[in-house]
């Protein structure tokens, strides 16, 4: 069954001469479970498809529907709702909330939903992402690849169907880099979650199930291994 | 930050050898610097617009003190002469003395010849003093340099002419003023065996003769020192009692005339006004030989000079010229405001309120600079980082703040300096009338820029920048190349925060029992938003200080513009001209009666109200009436301030209060014709019985003035509680009559013996048991509007109580007996347009044909109320235009700290909103840091605000003996408001330019 569908997706930024036409007509389906790697040049248009898809960025036209939903009938309330009960998003700066320590980091999306914080999901997941001993620590005393954890149990702490990683491991040296992806793949595979990974390093793009590579905002090719 | 070093060409290697030698470093940084600002556009203009601010508010002051001080030191010119020291001299080689001791020195000389004086028959001295002087003009002498160019002005001011010429030639003369229409005659002087000197044919006109006879006047103990002709008589009073108790007066002259010479007549040319300086003196003109016998005269010198650095130096001079014991004229007032006599301080409460406005300004000039300049350096703490990282070195970092200082300060100060003198030449130009009547004779005040006070005001803007740019560059400099590269926000979590933290064990530690809230007060109470608003504000403690310290700054200089607009409309107050009317008529009859029924001037007063507004040119409806009369009443004690009467009686100039302690008083009653009552009820809002003239009732006028000599005040006898008050209507003989006992402490019936000549109080009001008619007071006021004729300034200037009545109500009652008429008044205003003299000419015409009015005098009113006007006018744009810029400076202030501190954390918001923060918990978080600020901000400018308050109460104080300190609430909680309306906007603006970015670009955001 297809989580993810996206139909005719296109985004213009900007308007007459400077319009930037940073995804033309994409369409593809991304089943439950899958680990699908998006790759292409800087300014292909990955990053803008992977906002779309996250509920971020509304596109110019073009629908995505999550579990047979269009995401974009939401308001913006709604969408807000969405994107912290149903998708979970990693970026390559982190962007963790400075004030917050790691385990309130965390378990942002599930505070704001106003629902309870799952200690067993927690405590296995500071276990998992080897953040046990740091739980009260700030962002701005943790290593970078410490970060990448905290935003990754952040991405996860809810358990949400999709979960999308922008270059997580674009900040990071390749020990870090193996442990995120394992981490990553390791939901992918233990909680049947969709995975969407942008990313430039070929070796994770070549463990992946499928390689959707994106040119001018097209897809120029969508390969599954196997 | 990548996109500044596109156009560097190779790799960061490279780079760090660039910065260091091959490209020209300054360039780099300077660029560097530029480009930052130009990319932050609204920022760097709220910094530069607040270097301008505070600069031209420094410079307007300046520039305005400087141009009074001018136009103070003018006037002083225009009326003393710009002379520095006088002195007499009998023999020419003094002068030449002078030029030689003085020497370079020496600027302008003037001289003139005291030719004698002339004893007057005492029938003339009655009137025109025992002598009339002689003096020529003054000449000023060409051989000296003149080169302080200071030429405006004369050396020594020639007599002001009243009317004709000065005296040209021999034989011409300029009497002064006082002696127009008057007649010399012969006959023996106040000097004994000294016969007048003096004679003319018919009184004196243009052209007219008089024959004078001068000497010299000398003292009887010393014959050789002679008396200056135009000095006052020199007599010596005695007191002597005598043996039956009585006390004699006895006087002694002690001057005499001598060397009286040869009578010569004088054709009289001109009138001219009697100085002060000069004394009773006729002026001659230079050439005219001398009159004395001797043939002698006493030269006056005047003389100013340049260079000298104080009056002891100038003092020193004089010593050398005339010897220790010579005695020399010093133009005292002159020196003083060129800053040569320091020995005397002008303090007054002005200066003193002046100094603690200026203080004012000075905080907060330096505190929006310095607010705006931090901004906009910790928004670019990571530029710092990563230029440290690309290898600049710590004083290269530093140098680049200094250089953004620089630049802020080279566009912001000179518009600032543009801006302070346009403004000051705006406001003068709007108020130079006005400035030209408080200063007087006709100076006039325009703005006079003195490059001094430009480079005052660009050293005080450049130093508030420096010192704004000191700490920003030294944090600037110590910003951590990792820091910057990490991306890690400027976060400096508390040391009770982190306590916090290392006391939580396990990892749900941080949240309530339920597990559904973070931890603490703010999430039970306010949920997510209200816990993110906390956290950020204890994590950023220091910068949420320093935002909430820039509020209390803006909010306490609102309140002080809201003071100072108290403290001069209160000043202003005092100096109240008058009411409404243009024109005030004094009524009398050849027969004047204090009973009021026999006054036909007052009971037919809607009549002749009525036939002034008939006259042609009279203003439609400002006719009005007022008779004034007294009378005595009873109130109830509990409606007395006794405060306030207290005060009265410790400061009132006329003596103690007219009540006693039981209610017992005199009052002053003001009946008012109909249409003045009509228009008083209406502004005081009054309706049915109370705004009806036939229906006794009185509006209570509550003020007093206990202004004296040395102090201003003014305090309200009533406390306003009591709705009715009893008038007296004693029944009592000739030689009786109602006053204050002569200890004060009972109000009475007084009663004179059948001699005349002894006075016994008889009884308190209290036990006589008179009979009294009760009468409603229908609304105590300060103010009696504008439509009412007299002035509250003119009218709280009595010892008793004031009431207004209508006078149609009176006329026929029992009040009528019981009241006492003093003057009777009608007032009236001009139309638009109207000849002035043929309106006044007019309402005489017509009030003179109606047969009850013997007398009229008319005063026009309007010169003086245009004085007024124009005083209150020049006040009130100063004070506009500083309040104008106080709300700019404080707008500016808090506009740059919550725009400026929300716009940095573009990211974080984002980075909330991408894991699914809705829009409204949001914008409660946001309403929550602001709220906080807001609340920090009112109680730390209520703090300032009552310093302040103190530092202008502490001033004014000394000259307003009734002034109270009191918290202005009213301008505090406006000043609040203000605060909370722009930074709601500037919390508005910051979030639509985040939202503006796109959430996604935000993410990616290096706030670089």
């Amino acid at each position: 069954m297809d989580i993810l569908r996206i139909e005719h997706l296109t985004k213009t930024y900007g308007s007459g001469d400077t319009a930037v036409r940073a995804l033309d007509d994409v369409s593809f389906s991304v089943g439950a479970g899958e680990f699908a790697a998006i790759i292409g040049s800087s300014g292909s248009g990955k990053s803008t498809l992977l906002h779309m898809i996250g509920g971020v960025d509304r596109p110019t036209s073009g629908t995505v529907y999550l579990n047979g939903e269009n995401v974009f009938e939401r308001s913006d309330e709604q969408l807000a709702v969405f994107r912290r009960r149903e998708v979970g998003l990693v970026y390559q700066f982190y962007n963790l909330v400075p004030v917050l320590d790691v385990v309130e980091n965390m378990c942002l999306p599930v505070l704001m939903d106003g629902r309870a914080v799952n200690e067993k999901r927690l405590t296995g997941l500071l276990h998992t992402l080897g953040l046990e001993g740091r739980e009260h620590h700030l962002p701005n005393q943790l290593s970078g690849g410490q970060q990448q954890r905290v935003a990754i149990g952040r991405a996860l702490m809810n358990a949400p169907a999709v979960v999308l990683a922008d270059e997580p491991t674009g900040n990071l040296d390749s020990k870090n880099s193996a442990e995120i992806m394992a981490l990553l793949r390791k939901s992918n595979r233990e909680l049947r979650q969709t995975l969407i990974v942008i990313t430039h390093d070929e070796d994770i793009a070549l463990t992946a199930d499928r390689v959707i590579s994106l040119e001018d905002g097209r897809i120029a090719s969508d390969t599954r291994a196997r | 930050m990548a996109k500044h070093f596109k156009g560097e060409k190779g790799a960061p290697g490279e780079k760090d050898r660039a910065l260091a030698a091959a490209a020209p470093r300054g360039n780099v940084f300077t660029r560097f610097t530029l480009r930052s600002l130009a990319a932050n556009r609204v920022r760097t203009t709220v910094t530069i617009v607040g270097v301008a601010l505070a600069t031209g508010l420094l410079m307007a002051v300046l520039a305005s003190v400087t141009s009074l001080h001018a136009a103070i030191v003018n006037y002083i010119r225009s009326t003393d002469g710009v002379w520095q020291e006088s002195f007499d001299y009998t023999d020419d080689a003094t002068l030449g003395n002078l030029l030689t001791l003085a020497g370079d020195h020496l600027d302008r000389l003037a001289t003139r010849r005291d030719l004698g004086a002339v004893a007057l028959s005492e029938e003339n001295a009655e009137y025109a003093g025992t002598y009339l002087g002689i003096y020529d003009l003054p000449v000023e002498s060409a051989s000296t340099p003149r080169a302080a160019g200071d030429t405006d002005y004369a050396v020594y001011p020639a007599p002001e002419l009243d009317e004709g010429r000065l005296p040209e030639k021999p034989g011409e003369i300029a009497l002064p003023a006082y002696l127009r229409g008057e007649t010399f005659v012969s006959g023996a002087s106040q000097l004994s065996g000294v016969d007048g000197g003096a004679t003319s044919e018919g009184e004196f006109e243009l052209g007219s003769e008089v024959t004078l006879a001068a000497g010299r006047r000398v003292w009887v103990s010393e014959p050789e020192t002679p008396i200056k002709s135009g000095a006052l008589f020199q007599v010596e009073y005695s007191y002597e009692t005598g043996e039956d108790g009585s006390i004699e007066e006895g006087e002694t002259v002690l001057e005499t005339l001598t060397d009286v010479g040869e009578a010569r007549t004088y054709t009289v040319v001109g009138f001219v006004s009697t100085s002060y300086s000069d004394g009773n003196v006729a002026y001659v003109s230079p050439d005219e030989p001398a009159m004395t016998a001797s043939e002698s005269a006493i030269g006056n010198a005047f003389f100013s000079t340049t260079g000298y650095a104080s009056e002891n130096e100038l003092d020193q001079l004089m010593a050398r010229l005339l010897g220790e014991d010579g005695s020399w004229a010093t133009n005292s007032s002159l020196l003083t405001y060129q800053g040569l006599d320091t020995g005397r301080q002008i303090t007054t409460s002005l200066v003193l309120f002046a100094g603690a406005l200026a203080a004012v300004i000075v905080v907060a000039a330096v505190s929006l600079i310095s607010n705006a300049f931090r901004i906009s350096i910790s928004e670019r703490t990571r530029q710092f980082g990563l230029l440290a990282s690309l290898g600049a070195s710590r004083r290269q970092l530093r140098r680049t703040v200094y250089i953004e200082a620089g630049i802020i300060g080279l566009i912001g100060i000179p518009i600032g300096v543009a801006l302070g003198i346009g403004g000051a030449a705006v406001a003068f130009a709007l108020t130079a009338e006005g400035w030209s009547m408080i200063v007087g004779n006709g100076v006039t005040v325009g703005l006079v820029l003195r490059p001094l006070d430009a480079v005052a005001a660009v050293a005080l803007g450049a130093l508030a920048l420096l010192v704004s740019a000191l700490a920003p560059s030294l944090r600037a400099s110590r910003v951590s190349a990792v820091d910057a590269i990490r991306q890690t926000q400027d976060v400096r979590p508390s040391k009770r925060l982190l306590r916090v933290f290392r006391r939580r064990r396990t990892a749900m530690d941080d949240f309530s029992a339920d597990g559904r809230l973070p931890r603490g007060l703010a999430a039970r109470l306010g949920g997510m938003p209200a816990f993110l608003a906390r956290r950020t504000l204890a994590v950023s403690a220091g910068k949420s200080r320093a935002a909430a310290m820039a509020l209390a700054v803006s909010v306490a200089l609102l309140v002080t513009a809201g003071l100072v607009s108290d403290y001069l409309s209160g000043m202003t107050s005092y100096i109240d001209y008058g009411g409404s009317a243009d024109m005030q008529m004094w009524v009398s009859m050849s027969e004047t009666s204090s009973e009021l029924a026999a006054s036909p001037a007052a009971v037919n007063m809607n009549d002749i109200t009525t036939e002034i507004s008939r006259v042609s040119g009279v203003k439609e409806g400002s006719a009005s009436g007022i008779v004034r009369t007294y009378g005595s009443v009873h109130v109830d004690p509990a409606g007395v301030n006794w405060n306030a009467v207290d005060a009265y009686d410790a400061s009132s100039p006329y003596g103690g209060f007219q009540m006693d302690r039981e209610g017992y008083g005199s009052a002053d009653f003001y009946l008012v014709d109909d249409a003045t009552w009509h228009a008083l009820a209406a502004d005081l809002g009054l309706s049915g019985d109370a705004a009806d003239p036939e229906h006794v009732s009185c509006v209570a006028f509550n003020r007093v003035s206990t202004t004296n000599e040395s102090t201003y005040g003014a305090v309200e006898p009533f406390t306003g509680s009591v709705g009715t008050l009893d008038v007296l209507l004693a029944d009592l003989a000739d030689n009786q009559w109602l006053a204050m006992s002569d200890d004060g402490s009972a109000y009475g019936l007084l009663e004179r013996d059948d001699d005349g000549t002894e006075v016994t109080f008889v009884s308190p009001a209290s036990e006589l048991g008179l009979k009294t008619m009760s009468v409603p007071v229908v609304a105590y006021t300060d103010n009696l509007g504008e439509s009412f004729p007299i002035g509250s300034a003119m009218m709280d200037q009595t010892t008793g109580l004031t009431l207004v009545m209508p006078a149609s109500a009176v006329f026929g009652s029992e009040l009528e007996g019981a009241m006492s008429t003093s003057v009777i008044q009608y007032f009236a205003s001009f139309a638009e347009g109207a000849d002035e003299n043929a309106v006044i000419e007019g309402i005489q015409k017509a009030l003179g044909a109606r047969g009850d009015i013997d007398t009229v005098t008319i005063n026009n009113l309007r010169e003086s109320l245009r004085e007024y006007n124009a005083m209150i006018f020049t006040v009130n744009v100063f004070l506009y235009c500083f309040i104008a810029i106080t709300m700019a400076i404080a707008v500016a202030n808090v506009f740059n700290t919550i725009a400026s501190g929300l716009m940095l954390r573009t990211r974080e918001f984002a980075t909330l909103q991408s894991v699914g923060m809705g829009r409204r918990a949001f914008r409660k978080m946001i309403f929550l840091e602001c709220a906080d600020f807001a609340v920090k901000g009112l109680v730390g400018g209520v703090v300032l605000a009552t310093l302040v308050n103190w530092g202008f109460f502490a001033a004014l104080s000394s000259s307003i003996s009734t002034l109270v300190f009191e918290m202005p609430w009213g301008h505090v909680a406006l000043a609040f408001a203000v605060v909370a309306v722009v930074l709601a906007a500037s919390a508005g603006y910051a979030l639509r330019k985040t939202h503006a970015l796109n959430l996604v670009e935000a993410l990616r955001a290096d706030v670089l």
